[in-house]
């Protein structure tokens, strides 16, 4: 009987014991409730997605798309293009990019520029790098994956990276470089349990970050492809590996970068923001690696968009709004972020002057720039226009200069567009504009065709219309993609680079006119006032290749950095200094525009008038931009000079 | 006895024998002694009430050292056989002291029971069991079921307020069905988990807001780790167990309690009447060189009120809430049951309205807000065998909710924000969408038109918990050991249904053709919008279900003075939580726990849990929790005499660990933080024909897992001592802590360099501690000077202070900037230095220079900052820590009544000390984005007059539209910072108990009438709302309210 009562609670201490020895079931989590770096690199399928993670991440995109609408935006600056960060514009309508030239620019307001969605992508490709050697070779629905192709895959993975370290080194200088992929490990001090990285948090020097691409460039190139079918243009091809290495090569020969002295002080830490010494080498190699790339494009026949029935203004601006066209052959890779800016997107609602459902923001193209920089095309004079004038004047001195300005800007006696559809609301040939009514400090008032338009305020004049005056008016949808490396960048990097080493080398010209051509100039050659004033003359010549990348790369995010890089950024009217508008009003109480009739009654009756608009602030410390507050705060970062 | 108790045979023998058996509690090992002992001696006698005379029933009689007794009948007689002269007849009730006496010759014994007012028998509901305060080593505190039914409250949470020490519960709103108190025990002591302690509903982690106060027989504290160990991982934070009433034996005890109130919103804003602000408005205008808003013949219109449509004067406090809006609550309880079965049944009803003053504009929307919940609970307990018992607890609370579709926090802030000159609410009995010349003033959405049209929100929520279980005694085996176990199922069902509808709104707008003042105030009615069709929003339903099992085995046994009981005890549960398509959350441990006591003189107490959750990586599951407790009661020793001065002295000490994994269910920090987790990634497109780019699946890193995830540890001190003076009529309790959290949870400094921060899970780094104080005063005495006047008197005070220790937090440039060193949320800001009166100072070219002043510089009436780091800029780096945080460090509350012929009044006092708020938007800013409203509080501004004159001045110089962002005198500061400790007349109480007497005919065994009131009285320094409003409120906060109360309690 006893037995048998022991024996009773020896099985209910067993059950007890039991119940909580089975925890290895109780408290598991469910296998398949997490995706494992393990999970993702043990076959190609996976493996490839995370291929393609490292395409969505490690993204270049100048054009706006929606500031506040997620990780991958990246919109210039708040809502409004780069471009109005210097020269090349001025927003209207909306402040948020005049921070950059008021001079309340700080260290926590940079928007620009987002470093953890650019680190998010390095890491991607990072991890991709040193997981993809996991993944067995095999054929499988989607991919055939092999040594050959792994190795394309893994070069295509270490370009998109080093063209993610590029677009911070021109940003910042030496930054800090994920060598591996970086883990969390904890130590004990003390009585504490402290978290580190395990990597070097702090900045290299410029010199080990610029390697750190070229090396990238240099270990990918003979894996690339140098073309791709249909369905994976897009791709990081040979040419693109080129060009990125070509284009650092041409940053580290620039003045910024190539010299012992740095554009400001910095305590001891001179190697984070220049080279060190100058070498007229660097130059040299700049040269050679975009002369490199212009032989690969010849060769697999990239070549400018030039069609006769565009002719030069459109075709130029085919090449650049308009990316997926077929007789678009210049685009060496360009921003596939997006399919395509859908409608009502903030491109076209803060851009376009002439959206005519909403959006309240325009940008200018600046009076100054037009006339330091559009030279009249038969004549290749500067576009110099009286402080006071006639509207006819403008017209006239406007149609007259590189027909590459009618391409990006639209001005009163402008169209819109020549082929696109914008017309219908209102981008007639005597487009709409901003009229200050009844005499010189009359109300400023929207005229014109169609519908309202929108963007009201000064500067108003000449506006922005690259990459959006091809945009479907009907559904808004802009088919336009961001250009990272297009053609004719290139011919301009070699000429540049060139004329450092060789002024007299021919190949400056013979690039130079590929340029001119197209654009609808004559040649350079005997005779052209150019030529004759530049050629051989390495200062003369520089300033000349300036002024055409000016031009020719327009709002393509080039402008801000090269007048960094040429070191002209503090030059009166680049950055800094006084910029004008041009006010245009009528003349008498004689209606310039007959509102009943629907028509302008006199173009003479309207004068225009350039009056400064605004100071702008530019200091020194701008030549590298601050890394964010928060990150210096971390405690690894050391801030760039004067931040 | 009943006829059937007789002993006609064999039978009959050993059907007395079962009853005997199953009665038998603990002494079943004498049995054999019944048999022995025949019955010599019939004692019979009546037992009284000591406070009123009434005979009382149900009262037990057992003779010491037997099983046999009986209870006295509903007269209070009694009739007993005890085997000799030497037998002590025991007499016990609860509620009552018990009382001996020793037979001896009497054949008569009465006696009259007097009421417990000592605590010493008490037995005090620990985790899984209870245990006799007497020999109690760990700090826990109780309240009981009487003392909470005197607060009218509607959340179970708010009684408890003021009540106990060590146990904050601080209420942020008075919305109905949202009202529940955050609960702290012992102040806070982490900064990443939650603070919250765990809360048992009859020994299961269960929700408790919807449980009815009248179902509640105690509520516990569990503070210290030799209280808490067992809970292991969930115990860190202190432990509230709310156990339910059960029945006692005895003829049906039916209760019916009936409560009408009122509840009244309390501490509103005092808002600006519009020619107030016209007035300072344009005072504001002037101050930034801006035109003056309203004419002269504004001005006059708002002073004369002559032109109520178009110069309206709106008290919108008045025009949005009604002052008194009801609150019922009833309860039936019906109690008792026979030796083998008990029972305890009870209903309840809850009703609140809410305050909005709704008008009628449309039949089927009713935007305001109300909670009903029906609550019905059956507590049941059956003796099955002599050793086998089972308790079935089912419970089921019913309730249904509505609230404003816009939310009452929008309401509240609307009608906040909404200056006195906006409109008028209606006009002829049409919302006014918008008045014409309010536009500038009136903001977009009117609060009645966004009550209205934002129809609303209704909530349908069942919750059933059920538990059985079951006790098994093994003292056949081995005597003193039992076998227990319980399972529970609880299921919670919502649903949600928002109905929104317009209604017929007008606007009003200026007669353009007026020629004379009087058509002038006439106005046009143009139709904003017609009365339209309800629209259906979204219906949302959400559930979960838990169930819980646990098994034990006891064993308590007493060897000549070594008492000594131990308890294993193994647990597991699992939480299906359906509305977040989660996978269920499962806890699993193992609790023991030996007690020892040597002559209740020494006491020894170990517990541990070793209890482990899905949470934490494999192998790192589970954790072990001990705790060692030592008691010492003085009062036992020799050397000490008990006399009628001391009568108990008892010194604890406990010292332990135990855990929190509260952090690591939160969703938003995401369940398995071991895991690494890949998802689906971003967007890349390729092709070549614009219309058809094809983006290829992708798969991106989402989080790296921390293997060595864990619970936070806190390992807590406690000492104290509890001490009875003066025939116990005096007690006193008091304990000192500390604790050291450790292993909290915690995001790193990590550096761009490592790709997006956020992909890391957060780490147990985290260090901070917690030391404090606590201590409970009671006092009981009847002052025969005046007959039968029974008084009391309670206070409780308590203090916690918390530091962070480490918190791997960025490097700071000053040391004044780190938060570790500082309390858990401690608010930052700068310093204000009062204002900056004259024209000189301002001037002061050494005067440091603020970062958000106007270029122009600063004018007299701005704020002056400190400049801490001597740099001559006012910016964030001179931010200090300033004040205390939002939870209060100070805790205390005192109560104290009295009954005298049936009349009781009781009052309890509440407060909090070392607490800050700081409000933010229309609760701080006036004329905000130049049209919003201000309050009356304005009017004590700085302007050169009032400061000439010398007069207070608590506001900096009006200016229209200020943001704290960007405007000197707004941003974050001392200045705006302000102490919320209160004093509350938090509950009183008069009562009336009518005398059995009275009763007895009328077949009623008691009645008690009432009337008391909550919330009563405030003192407090923050002006314009309840000093509890959560720190960076924007004063949308659904007003605290205070209730009057009347209400009865019969028993039959």
């Amino acid at each position: 009987m006893k037995f048998l009562k022991l024996t009773g609670v020896f099985v209910i201490g067993l059950s007890m014991i039991i119940s909580t020895s089975c925890v290895s079931d109780f408290l598991e989590q469910p296998l398949d409730s997490v995706i494992t770096v393990d999970s993702v690199f043990n076959n190609p399928d996976n493996a490839m997605k995370a291929f393609y993670q490292v395409y969505s991440t490690c993204v270049v995109n100048g054009l706006i798309n929606g500031y506040t609408t997620g990780d991958w935006n990246d919109s210039g600056c708040r809502d409004a293009m780069l471009s109005n960060v210097c020269d090349e514009g001025t927003m209207i309508g909306n402040n948020a990019p005049k921070k950059y030239t008021n001079g309340t620019w700080n260290a926590t307001n940079q928007d620009e520029f987002d470093i953890y969605r650019v680190m998010a992508g390095i890491r991607n490709a990072v991890l991709y790098v040193e997981n993809i050697d996991k993944t067995p070779y095999a054929k499988t629905a989607t991919v055939d994956w092999t040594e050959q192709y792994k190795n394309q895959c893994v070069a295509e993975v270490k370009i998109l990276r080093a063209l993610m370290y590029f677009e911070m080194v021109k940003r910042y200088g030496g930054v800090p470089l994920m060598t591996k992929l970086p883990k969390i490990v904890i130590a004990k001090e003390g009585d504490k349990n402290i978290a580190k990285v395990d990597m070097d948090g702090t900045r290299r020097s410029l010199k080990s970050t610029f390697d750190y691409i070229i090396k990238d460039c240099e270990e990918a190139i003979p894996y690339l492809s140098n073309s791709f079918s249909a369905a994976e243009s897009g791709r990081i091809s040979k040419g693109a590996g080129l060009a990125l290495k070509a284009r650092t090569l041409l940053y580290m020969a620039s003045p910024l970068f190539n010299t012992d002295t740095p554009y400001l002080p910095f305590d001891g830490a001179d190697s984070l923001i220049c080279l060190g010494n100058y070498d007229q080498n660097r130059w040299q190699l700049a040269a050679d690696a975009n002369r490199e790339l212009l032989e690969w494009a010849s060769a697999f026949d990239y070549k400018l968009l030039s069609d006769p029935a565009l002719g030069p203004g459109e075709s130029y601006n085919y090449a650049t709004g308009l990316q997926l066209d077929v007789r678009n052959k210049e685009t060496i890779l360009m921003d596939r972020s997006h399919t395509r800016l859908t409608a009502g997107c903030m491109m076209a609602r803060m851009l376009c002057p002439i959206w005519y459902s909403w959006g309240n923001c325009a940008q200018s193209v600046n009076i100054d720039y037009i006339q330091k920089m559009y030279y009249n095309a038969t004549t290749d004079q500067p576009t110099t226009l009286a402080a006071e004038g006639k509207l006819t004047e403008f017209i006239t001195k406007m149609k007259a200069a590189d027909p590459r300005l009618e391409a990006v800007a639209w001005f009163p006696g402008s169209a819109y567009s020549k082929n696109g559809t914008w017309t219908a609301a209102g981008g007639g040939e005597v487009g709409k504009m901003y009229l200050r009514v009844g005499g010189y400090n009359g109300t400023l008032t929207n005229v014109g065709n169609g519908g309202t338009g929108v963007g009201m305020g000064e500067p108003a004049g000449p506006y922005f219309k690259k990459f959006i005056n091809l945009t479907n008016a009907t559904t808004a949808v802009t088919e336009c993609w961001w250009p990272i490396f297009r053609l004719a960048e290139f011919y301009l990097n070699y000429a540049e680079a060139l004329n450092e080493v060789n002024p007299t080398h021919p190949d400056i010209i013979t690039n130079l006119n590929i340029i001119r051509k197209r654009a609808g100039l004559q040649d350079l050659k005997l005779g052209n006032p150019v030529y004759d004033q530049c050629f051989g003359n390495k200062d003369k010549m520089r300033s000349y290749i300036q002024r055409e990348r000016a031009i020719e790369l327009y709002g393509e995010e080039h402008r801000p950095f090269d007048v960094r890089r040429w070191k002209i950024a503090s030059q009166p009217g680049v950055m800094g200094g006084d910029f004008n508008k041009i006010v245009f009003y009528e003349n008498s109480t004689t209606k310039y525009w007959d509102a009943s009739a629907k028509r302008y009654n006199n173009t003479d009756l309207v004068s225009y008038k350039i009056e400064k608009y605004e100071t702008r602030v530019w200091k020194d410390n701008m030549y590298l931009y601050p890394f964010p507050q928060g990150e210096v705060n971390k405690g690894f970062i050391k801030q760039n000079p004067g931040w | 006895m009943s006829k059937s108790f007789k002993l006609n045979s064999i039978a009959d023998k050993t059907k007395l024998l079962r009853f005997v058996l199953v009665l038998s509690l603990i002494f079943n090992f004498l049995l054999p002694h019944v048999f022995a002992a025949e019955p010599k001696i019939t004692v019979i006698g009546t037992v009284t009430d000591a406070s009123n005379g009434e005979p009382y029933p149900g009262v037990n009689v057992i003779i010491e050292g037997t099983s046999i007794g009986t209870i006295t009948d509903i007269n209070g007689k009694y009739t007993i056989n005890v085997p000799s002269k030497q037998s002590v007849l025991l007499f016990t009730a609860i509620g009552f002291q018990k009382e001996k006496r020793q037979v001896n010759n009497q054949t008569i014994i009465n006696l009259s029971l007097s009421a417990d007012v000592q605590t010493l028998d008490e037995v005090v509901v620990v985790a899984y069991g209870s245990q006799k305060k007497e020999t109690l080593t760990g700090a826990i505190a109780n309240v009981k079921s009487a003392e909470l039914l005197r607060a009218p409250v509607s959340n179970l949470t708010n009684s408890l307020v003021g009540r106990m020490s060590g146990i904050t519960a601080i209420q942020r709103t008075g919305e109905p069905g949202g009202d529940a108190a955050q609960l702290y025990v012992r102040g806070v002591s982490t900064f990443g988990g939650s603070a919250a302690p765990l809360v048992l509903v009859d020994g299961i982690e269960r929700s408790y807001g919807d449980v009815d106060v009248n179902e509640v027989e105690t509520i516990s504290v569990l503070k210290d780790a030799s209280a808490t160990a067992v809970f292991g991982v969930r115990g860190a934070n202190g432990v509230v167990i709310i156990t339910t009433k059960r029945g006692q034996e005895g003829k049906p005890k039916v209760s019916l309690t009936t409560n009408f109130g009122y509840q009244n919103p309390i501490n509103l804003p005092k808002l600006l009447n519009a020619y107030d602000y016209a007035t300072l408005r344009n005072e504001a205008a002037k101050n930034v060189a801006a035109t003056p808003v309203f004419s002269a013949y504004d001005i006059e219109r708002y002073l004369k009120h002559d032109d109520p449509v178009f110069h309206p004067d709106i008290d919108w406090m008045e025009e949005s809430f009604r002052k008194y809006t009801p609150q019922n609550q009833h309860n039936l309880n019906v109690s008792g049951g026979t030796k083998n079965a008990r029972y305890f049944v009870s209903m309840g009803l809850l009703d609140q309205d809410g305050i909005f003053k709704v008008g009628n504009f449309t039949n089927d929307i009713s935007p305001n807000p109300y909670y009903k919940r029906y609550n019905i609970r059956g507590n049941l307990d059956f003796d099955l065998t002599k050793n086998f018992s089972l308790s079935i607890n089912n419970s089921i609370s019913i309730a249904k909710s509505n609230y404003a579709g816009s939310g009452s926090g929008a309401l509240l802030g609307q009608i906040l924000g909404t200056s006195p000159l906006s409109g008028n609410v209606s006009y002829n009995g049409a919302i006014v969408r918008e008045t014409e010349f309010a536009k500038d003033f009136s903001i977009t959405n009117p609060p009645l038109y966004q009550l209205y049209v934002n129809g609303y929100n209704q909530h349908y929520e069942s919750n059933f918990k059920m538990d059985v279980s079951g006790v098994y005694k093994l003292d056949d085996l081995i005597k003193g050991l039992r076998v227990r176990g319980k399972f529970a199922y609880d299921n919670y069902y919502k649903m949600s249904t928002s109905r929104s509808k317009n209604p017929y709104m007008v606007t009003l707008r200026r007669n353009p053709n007026a020629k004379t003042f009087n058509d002038s105030i006439v106005p046009i009615v143009v139709v904003d919008r017609f009365e339209g069709p309800v629209t259906a929003g979204a219906d949302t339903y959400s559930k979960n279900r838990r169930m819980y099992g646990e098994l034990a085995l006891e064993y308590s046994t007493k060897i000549e003075e070594h008492s000594i009981s131990a308890l294993a005890l193994g647990t597991a549960e699992r939480l299906y939580n359906g509305s977040d398509g989660q996978l269920p959350f499962n806890y699993m441990g193992l609790v023991g726990r030996v007690t020892y006591n040597y002559k209740n003189k020494y006491l020894a107490d170990v517990n541990a849990g070793y209890n482990g959750s899905e949470n934490f990586y494999k192998n790192k599951q589970f954790g072990f929790f001990p705790s060692f407790s030592l008691g010492y009661v003085l009062t036992e020793e020799s050397f000490i005499p008990k006399n009628e001065y001391l009568t108990h002295l008892k010194i604890r000490g406990s010292y332990g660990l135990v855990g929190n994994d509260k952090a690591y269910s939160d969703r938003n920090l995401g369940r398995f933080l071991f895991s690494d987790g890949f998802t689906g990634g971003g967007s890349y497109y390729f092709g070549t024909t614009p219309t058809t780019l094809a983006t290829q699946a992708s798969i991106r890193e989402n989080t790296l897992g921390n293997r060595d995830v864990t619970w936070e540890t806190a390992l807590k001190q406690n000492i104290g001592f509890d001490l009875h003076l003066f025939k116990e009529k005096l007690s006193l309790s008091a304990d000192l802590f500390s604790e050291k959290r450790d292993n909290i949870l915690w995001s790193l400094n990590i550096p761009i360099s490592f790709g997006k921060p956020s992909l890391v899970n957060k780490y147990n780094i985290g260090k901070a501690s917690n030391y404090g104080y606590e201590f409970e005063l009671s006092f009981n005495d009847r002052l025969n000077a005046i007959k039968g006047l029974n008084y009391w008197l309670k206070a409780n005070y308590s203090f916690s202070e918390n530091k962070i220790i480490y918190m791997d937090e960025s490097p700071q440039i000053y040391d004044y900037q780190y938060r570790t060193g500082n309390r858990i949320g401690q608010p930052f800001g700068l310093q204000a230095l009062g204002f900056y009166n004259t024209p000189e100072e301002c001037a002061d070219p050494n005067r440091p220079k603020s970062i958000w002043e106007p270029p122009t510089g600063v004018v007299p009436g701005n704020i002056k900052y400190k400049d801490q780091n001597g740099d001559g800029i006012i910016n964030t780096y001179d931010e200090v820590a300033i004040g205390y945080p939002n939870v209060p460090l100070v805790v205390y509350g005192f109560s104290g009544g009295f009954e005298w012929k049936g009349f009781e009044i009781s009052v309890l006092f509440q407060g909090t000390g070392m607490v800050s708020t700081y409000l933010i938007g229309d609760a701080q800013i006036p004329f905000g984005a130049g049209k919003k409203s201000a309050m009356e509080s304005v009017k004590e501004r700085w302007t050169p007059e009032r400061y000439a004159a010398g007069e207070p001045i608590t506001f900096p110089r009006l200016i229209p539209g200020a943001s704290n962002t960007a405007d000197n005198d707004y941003i974050n500061s001392s200045f705006w910072q302000k102490d919320a400790s209160y004093l509350r007349l938090k509950n009183a109480e008069v009562a009336y108990n009518f005398s059995s007497k009275l009763l007895k005919p009328l077949q009623i065994k008691s009645l008690r009438l009432f009337v008391n009131g909550q919330n009563l009285f405030t003192w407090s320094k923050v002006k314009n709302f309840d000093p509890e409003i959560a720190a960076n409120s924007g004063g949308g906060i659904y007003p605290m309210v205070r209730v009057f109360n009347v209400g009865a309690n019969i028993s039959f």
